[in-house]
């Protein structure tokens, strides 16, 4: 098994040391470590919308966003002026100030988090996840990545979460790219190890994106770099 | 409360000669010039003529910290040891430093330093007990291996720990050292090695030194300003080498990079038992600062060997990893290895295609790890030393794509080219990529064997220039403008030099005599932070702490490298200076200083103050930056003294700050200098980049030497006087 997550469904090999997975008790695997909202409890009668950015909290906390549409579910069950309300409220009261709303860059579709646990940076990621359109995820990210740092983007990037996407799909959709005309400014550089960065050429040069990768994949780690 | 504090008052000297011990005032002696290297480049001035071969008895070797060592100030474990370098060509001054719990036990015993002089007529080892110093003849104390003196490290630190008790810290020299290898180390703690330093004990006859202290640090501060300075630290700190920020998408950071903060959800230790989750780490959670780092030097497919992280006294990043690797038994060594970064060179001697030949991917993961275990028991055991890298690369360079026809064969007598070519022999081990391979590597290197082992283990520069081809073409040259070797000068490979901030990193590394061990630059640049985040805090900060503003233009991200400006010049000299401040108060190097931090809060600005801060409340000997900074400049300015002493001449620009071949962008066929795709420069640029230094420090334009202004505005009168009756100052 590749190193990127052990799993606490693992168990060692006492000869080899590797870890080796196991099913569980009924026979099914166990699931992936996910973020999961915890169960509220209800101690009062009636959420409000205090209760609210408690959940949004602890779902930012766990690495989650909060869909607006889950305030007005159980156990809150806002009618649509009591939701208008809440929202207000945790747009404009001051003791809301960490819970904003992040919008999906292409549909607008809006989450809410709180910035003291996840930013918006990181929510922005994890909304391109949400959006089941990989190509775009890949695409966007190392535009993102080729104008802020400036930096190249290695394919691994990509199964780290928020995004979880598998090795063998990673290169599928990469080759989609390559071949998208809307995706024409996404470039390839191949490092000395045989590893592939992926560049936007709007901001980087490929002499820059190829020393750049060099760096970080192999450079960096020689004995004279350490 | 001590009026002067975070010192003890007390050096500890050792004439192994005369097999006596004094004690020195250290306030008296090295008030202005203290802790590792102020100290160590001031033993060296006035006790060590420039004629001084580094295994005469007349050389010293000094072992140094500093005022924060021992008092809790984060990452206060280093060691610093400062001699005349057998491995400089010149035979230069140069340090090693080791982490560890060395230092701090020393402090605690009472020791500031320990300076070792002279030779002792049989081997022996110190054992300091507090204030108590005796020098125990090795013969008298036997080891699990046989006889102290022939054992390796791990029986040594094993055998001196088991006379002198458990909390005993133990610094010791292998069989290399004994055996005047000049690649040697001192170890302490079976993993933390400083470099270059062990023939200097061997020739001195000095095996170990154990230490056991009981005491504590005083220092001068009331205790709760000290606690809170020390928890502003603790709420500054990132992760190895800087690091501010994570290696993986993380919910509370804005960036993710590629720098040494591993932890993540679903990274495990692996081996522990249960399994330790590194997890989100949120840089406001003090109690996951030890996750943060999880470094596996071998690589992912070692996460689920690792037992835990480790590392040195005080400091909350560990970046030691612990291995526990089953099946490494099976080439009889044991299972459990610790190290970090080059410490684990062993395993590069290998050519990893022939080690991973016919394996199925789990069985080539499994050999590349085991590989890493039987290396560093090796090396480290043994006291070998691989120079960052050149051991390795220049055994590659000569063993080369023809078996070692072309370098090795016509230096080597011809029953010695058939013993290593005979079957089961080193050649053939190599070949079949046999892990033994390492163990017979060390074997020759250690003990020298035959003109290969004399090869591996001498001076880089006599030994490539007294070898040769068939056709009788010295070597040297050819080693030299290899790019594969990495070479850069007086027999030291590159160290964090243009590939880490272009003309910045090359002055950095040119400046001293040995590769730079420098890390107050390149750790900044590679934090994490995209470039103008980090040009923005670099002008911020250094014109917040009293600098000249604009030293966010002296960044150049990694790999690249643009024209020289005076930005560089003034970062390349505070670089230097913190570098020897570091070496001198005990702090790591590898850690300090915080230009970053990992707080978005704070915009990600750390704080260069803290160290003048720790420094003035430990002592009461009140610094600000600037001032702190210039005490740096001192010890670096002295350094560079005896240099200029040694080389018997002043002329640094010709004679000792020289680009290698390899740097210059003219030697790259294709290449465009300042493109952003290289870190190559000009010889234009190189010139002025050395204008521009020399300027900066107060060095003279045409020689690169200190002028007469500069010596006396840092306190080195004496210095220039002397020079100047030599002939040496401009």
């Amino acid at each position: 098994m590749d190193g990127m997550q052990q799993r606490m469904d693992t168990t060692r090999d006492e000869v080899t040391g590797v870890r080796v997975e196991h099913e569980d008790a009924q026979g099914a695997k166990v699931d992936e470590m996910s973020a999961q909202a915890p169960e509220m409890e209800p101690e009062v009668a009636r959420f409000g919308v205090k209760e609210a950015a408690e959940l949004i909290r602890a779902e930012s906390r766990a690495g989650g966003l909060t869909d607006p549409a889950a305030i007005a579910k159980e156990p809150f069950s806002f009618d649509d002026e009591e939701l208008a309300e809440a929202m207000e409220a945790l747009d404009h009261d001051e003791a809301y100030a960490d819970i904003v709303r992040t919008a999906d860059e292409r549909s607008g579709a809006e989450y809410l988090h709180s910035t003291t646990f996840l930013t918006v940076a990181y929510a922005k990621l994890a909304i391109r996840a949400r959006a089941d359109d990989p190509a775009y995820l890949i695409a966007q990210t190392v535009r993102e990545n080729s104008e802020i740092y400036p930096k190249p983007t290695s394919l691994e990037f990509f199964q780290f979460e928020p995004f979880g996407l598998k090795a063998e799909d990673v290169l599928t959709y990469v080759k989609a790219i390559l071949a998208d005309e809307a995706y024409k400014d996404i470039r390839t550089v191949t490092v000395t190890n045989g590893m592939d960065y992926l560049y936007s050429d709007k901001f980087l040069s490929a002499g820059q994106a190829q020393a750049m990768a060099q760096w970080v994949e192999v450079d960096m780690h020689l004995d004279c770099n350490k | 409360m001590a009026t002067y504090g975070g010192w003890t008052g007390k050096t500890l000297r050792v004439d192994l000669t005369t097999r006596t011990s004094t004690v020195e005032s250290t306030l008296d002696k090295y008030k202005d010039f203290w802790g590792g290297t102020g100290m160590g480049y001031k033993v060296l001035w006035d006790e060590v003529p420039a004629s001084t071969k580094p295994f005469d008895p007349e050389n010293r070797l000094i072992f140094g910290w500093g005022p924060l060592t021992g008092t809790g100030a984060p990452c206060g474990g280093r060691t610093c040891i400062t001699s005349i370098s057998p491995q400089h060509t010149k035979n230069a001054v140069a340090s090693g430093h080791m982490g560890g719990h060395f230092s701090a036990e020393a402090k605690f015993a009472g020791w500031d330093g320990i300076i070792i002089q002279g030779k002792a007529s049989t081997p022996v080892y110190l054992a300091i007990r507090d204030d108590d110093v005796q020098i125990v003849e090795c013969a008298e104390h036997s080891s699990a291996g046989g006889k102290l003196w022939g054992s390796g490290i791990y029986a040594t630190t094993d055998a001196i720990v088991k006379q002198m008790g458990g909390s005993c810290q133990v610094a010791a020299i292998g069989q290399a050292g004994e055996n005047l290898v000049v690649q040697s180390v001192i170890m302490t703690g079976y993993s933390h090695s400083a470099g270059g330093q062990g023939s200097i004990m061997g020739a001195k006859n000095l095996k170990a030194i154990g230490i056991v202290g009981t005491g504590a640090v005083q220092i001068s501060a009331d205790k709760k300003e000290w606690r809170s300075l020390i928890d502003n630290a603790m709420a500054l700190i990132g992760s190895n080498n800087q690091a501010v920020v994570p290696n993986s998408p993380q919910p509370w950071s804005e960036y993710t990079s590629n720098a040494r903060w591993y932890a993540a959800k679903g990274k495990y230790w692996g081996a522990a038992n249960p399994p330790v989750e590194t997890g989100i780490c949120d840089p406001h959670d003090r109690q996951s600062v030890g996750l943060r780092c999880f470094k596996s030097d071998p690589g992912k497919f070692a996460e689920q060997f690792t037992v835990r992280m480790d590392g040195c006294h005080s400091c909350p990043v560990r970046c030691h990893q612990a291995l526990d690797v089953p099946t490494a038994k099976k080439w009889g060594v044991k299972s459990t290895a610790t190290n970090t970064c080059t410490g684990w060179w062993g395993r590069g001697v290998m050519d990893n295609n022939k080690v991973i030949a016919g394996l199925s991917k789990q069985e080539a993961d499994l050999k590349n790890l085991e590989s890493y275990v039987v290396g560093k028991h090796m090396t480290d055991d043994l006291g070998l030393h691989n120079n960052y890298g050149t051991t390795e690369r220049g055994w590659k360079f000569i063993y080369g794509t023809d078996k070692g026809v072309t370098w090795i064969q016509p230096n080597v007598p011809a029953d010695e080219w058939t013993t290593l070519n005979k079957a089961g022999g080193v050649f053939d081990l190599y070949e079949k990529g046999d892990l033994n391979f390492i163990k017979e590597f060390g074997r020759l290197m250690a003990g020298q064997v035959g003109e290969l082992g004399k090869f591996l283990a001498g001076s880089v520069d006599p030994a490539i220039d007294a070898w040769h081809n068939a056709a009788g073409d010295p070597m040297g040259p050819v080693y030299r403008a290899d790019n594969s070797v990495m070479y850069w000068s007086n027999g030291y490979p590159k160290h964090h030099s243009p590939e880490n901030g272009g003309d910045v990193g090359s002055l950095i590394n040119t400046g001293y005599n040995r590769d730079a061990q420098n890390h107050s630059w390149s750790n900044y640049l590679s934090c994490g932070l995209p470039t103008e985040v980090q040009r923005s805090i670099a002008d911020y900060e250094f014109e917040r702490n009293g600098y000249p503003a604009g030293m966010g233009a002296a960044i150049d991200p990694n790999n690249t490298c643009s024209p020289m400006n005076p930005a560089k010049a003034r970062a390349a000299k505070w670089a230097q200076a913190r570098k020897e401040l570091m070496d001198s108060t005990g702090l790591c190097n590898w850690m300090w200083p915080w230009i970053a931090s990992p707080l978005k809060e704070r915009g990600y600005r750390g704080d260069i103050s803290l160290e003048s801060k720790l420094f003035s409340l430990a002592t009461g000997r009140t610094m600000n930056t600037l001032e702190f900074d210039l005490e740096g400049e001192r010890f670096y300015t002295l350094q560079r003294a005896l240099t200029i002493r040694s080389f018997g001449s002043m002329d640094m620009r010709n004679l000792h700050d020289q680009l290698p071949a390899w740097a210059l962008v003219g030697n790259h066929p294709g290449k465009v200098a300042f493109d952003g795709s290289n870190y190559y420069t000009t010889p234009e640029d190189w010139d002025l980049a050395l204008d521009l230094y020399y300027a900066e420090l107060g060095y003279d334009k045409a020689t690169g030497a200190p002028t007469r202004a500069t010596y006396e505005k840092l306190g080195l009168k004496f210095v220039a006087d002397e020079l100047e009756t030599a002939h040496l100052l401009p």
